[in-house]
């Protein structure tokens, strides 16, 4: 009896024992119970996040409490860290370092980190899901990675001017990136993409940074249903190969120089039905060939296209309209077809829709100014629209200015709202008897 | 100066036929220019082609009726022999010119408030319209300043016919001939030296002046690019507000007293 009792109290005791040990056992794979990082762990909260990381086993899982884990850690293993309502990363460096691994997986999470957020180096498919950042610095880095998938994720920059302020998701010589309903908001640059190939980013909001989308040397490009606002730049896309941009909304950049859409030395770009409005430049493609710009809407731009050395650019069936200049372009001009002009002042009689005599798109006035900039200026001045009327009709034997010879006399889609306002109506019609009763007892 | 008699020359102003026409005229293209936005634009706060042409009509046409009419509105004063008869009574020629200057003001002032009326009353039955603000800013501008250089126009001529050939002559220089020769001259020259002759060209053009009023204060300075960069972070902190506000007082202040001493010497000439 002795005994039993005896063997019982050791069992005991030795269950005591192990007991401070569960925390750094609770590795686990998804099937797995939670891991829950323990409330009585000596070391301190700064390393608890990167123990827990340590104790899971490589393929597992670890499920964050909601809660602030504070200091910077390193991911070196196939992991998934799923984190919870109010779970949060805080770092005074930069917050997760994700290197030479494959399989990670990041979801549910707010950082907040000094330097930058989360830094990615030779990932082999690295998901980013439901992550707010807190940019101080920058917010998502990855180098010479593949497979990287953004789905979700947030970023906000601090109040102050862009060139303060570094890239929200900047990612280096990798393969296969894929980023879904990004918000980012305040930083310089929404993506900075460099020696990427196979991109594709979808139905993002980027505002208020230096370049929306900055992309260089990349191929195979997929940017669709996007939202660039109020940036310097919306999209900026130089030396890349078959980029594809379509449904996309660029609009309010319309700072000094900005740009909605820069193209430079691209090839094979399709650029359809996306909708350009307010920028102080819609688009400008410089030394691009393989392009065809259709089916978009540009809309009460400053000038709507600017293209040099890009003879073989083609559009065809956009509609343009309130834009202060629709064209500007070096000699070798663009390729003009079936498109919609709402200063266009022809008719036409035969009723096919397409006007019976040619649209002249450029202008002598707009030439100036792609040669001395100092001309913007007196962009829509008294003097230059009659000096642009006057052009229109003595220009036709120029070859330099851009001809569409079939332009569309109706716009697509109108839409008037002819319901009476009853408050504008009373108003008018009460000062208007004032004025009148006013002037009859001043006769 | 008195109010009786601003509320005369005012009477003697509604009254003209002039005026009514320039007025139909007027309320008929500032209508059509606000539809045409409301109906064919979207909704938009940047600057558009629209938005320029509303911005030009109000630098194109108000100009030109406030130069014809103030300059032979005076002339017909010196011709009618009305002012010779002013002169026989104890009257200081700045209270002539101030009194005019109001009552013009007034005027037109009243024919922009009818004219906004219409435009209002055409947009309620679309939906309603909205009429920017510059607008309004704008056109106090431009009925201060170019409502002083009419009287100075008016005060030069001898005729009326003579002062409708200068107002004429005025007008057609300050929103087109001028800019022409600004840009002729930038073809055979360098291009920061077209920009400063760009710059002076703004502070001695009043038309020019108010066109770049409007883009500085409605913050949209980017439309003019980049050569006027410097110029117009100037204008848009506290000490160039003030100093726009200056140049502009100094328009009205030089037009009236130029107008005030050359009514005077020529009075004293009999």
């Amino acid at each position: 009896m002795i005994k039993i009792i005896r063997i019982a109290l050791i069992s005991m005791c030795c269950a005591l024992l192990m007991m401070p040990f569960q925390v750094f056992a609770h590795t686990h794979h998804q099937e797995s119970p939670i891991p829950k990082a323990k409330p009585n762990v000596q070391t301190g909260e700064k390393n608890t996040l990167q123990k827990l990381i340590d104790a899971t086993e490589p393929g597992g899982t670890l499920l964050l409490e909601g809660r602030t884990y504070r200091g910077t850690v390193i991911i070196s293993k196939p992991i998934t860290i799923k984190g919870s309502k109010d779970t949060k990363i805080a770092s005074l460096d930069s917050a997760i370092t994700i290197s030479n691994t494959n399989n990670v997986v990041i979801e549910d999470l707010m950082i907040q980190a000094e330097n930058i957020a989360i830094i990615g180096e030779k990932v082999d498919s690295l998901q980013l899901k439901n992550i707010q950042v807190e940019q101080r610095k920058a917010g998502i880095q990855l180098t010479n990675s593949s497979g990287i998938t953004l789905k979700n994720v947030d970023i906000t920059g601090e109040e102050g001017h862009f060139s303060t302020k570094g890239h929200a998701i900047a990612i280096y010589k990798s393969k296969g990136v894929q980023a879904a309903d990004c918000d980012i908001w305040r930083v310089m640059d929404g993506f900075y993409l460099e020696q990427v190939d196979n991109i594709t980013l979808k139905t993002n909001s980027i505002k208020e940074g230096r370049y929306a989308v900055h992309l260089m040397y990349s191929d195979n490009v997929e940017v669709t249903t996007n939202k660039l606002e109020s940036n310097m730049t919306g999209l900026m896309i130089m030396v890349a190969n078959n980029v594809s941009i379509y449904e996309n909304q660029i609009t309010k950049n319309n700072t000094l120089n900005s740009l909605g859409v820069y193209l430079y030395d691209d090839e094979d770009v399709d650029f359809h039905e996306n909708l350009l409005s307010e920028n102080t430049v819609a688009m400008s493609i410089e030394n691009t060939q393989k392009m065809e710009v259709s089916n978009n809407e540009f809309s009460t731009n400053g000038t709507a296209i600017q293209a040099k050395k890009s003879e073989t650019l083609q559009l065809v069936d956009n509609q343009f309209f309130g834009n202060i200049l629709t064209m500007r372009t070096d000699q070798k001009g663009v390729q003009l077809h079936h498109n919609f002009y709402d200063d266009y002042a022809g008719k036409d009689y035969d009723g096919d829709g397409i006007g019976d005599t040619k649209y002249i798109a450029t202008n002598s006035f707009g030439q100036w100014m792609v040669r001395k900039p100092v001309y913007q200026y007196f962009i829509e001045t008294p003097s230059v629209v009659i000096l642009n009327l006057m052009d229109t009709e003595v220009t036709d034997g120029d070859t330099a200015i851009q001809i569409d010879e079939s332009p569309i006399v109706m716009k697509k889609n109108t839409s008037r709202d002819i319901s009476i306002n009853v408050w504008q109506l009373g108003c008018s019609l009460v000062v208007l008897i004032a004025i009148l009763f006013a002037r009859r007892k001043l006769r | 100066m008195s109010t009786q008699m601003i509320l005369l020359e005012y009477k003697q102003l509604l009254r003209s036929r002039w005026i009514q026409i320039v007025t139909i005229l007027f309320a008929i293209v500032f209508t059509a220019i606000l539809m045409i936005q409301h109906l064919a634009m979207p909704d938009t706060t940047g600057f558009t082609r629209q938005t320029a042409s509303l911005l030009n009509i109000l630098l194109f046409l108000l100009p030109l009726f406030m130069l014809t009419i103030g300059s032979m509105n005076i002339a017909s004063d010196k011709e009618s022999g009305w002012l010779g008869l002013l002169r026989t009574y104890p009257l200081n020629m700045g209270n002539y010119v101030l009194t005019k200057y109001i009552a013009f003001c007034l005027v037109f002032s009243g024919i922009f408030l009818f004219v906004v009326t219409i435009a209002f009353l055409v947009g309620s039955f679309f939906g309603g319209i909205k009429l920017p603000l510059f607008a309004i800013g704008i056109t106090a501008i431009i009925i201060l300043i170019f409502n002083a250089l009419s009287i100075f126009v008016g005060s030069i001529a001898k005729s009326r016919l003579h002062a409708l050939a200068l107002g004429l002559g005025v007008w057609s220089v300050v929103t087109l001939v001028w800019n022409y020769i600004v840009m002729a001259i930038g073809t055979i020259t360098a291009e920061h030296v077209l920009q400063k002759i760009v710059i002076l060209s703004i502070h001695m053009n009043p038309l020019e002046w108010i066109r770049y009023g409007y883009f500085v204060f409605s913050k949209q300075t980017a439309v003019l690019g980049p050569a006027l960069y410097g110029v117009s972070k100037f204008y848009t902190s506290y000490v160039g507000f003030l100093f726009f506000l200056f140049i502009s007082l100094m328009w009205i202040a030089f037009s009236l007293l130029g107008a005030k001493i050359i009514l005077t010497i020529r009075g004293k000439r009999g």
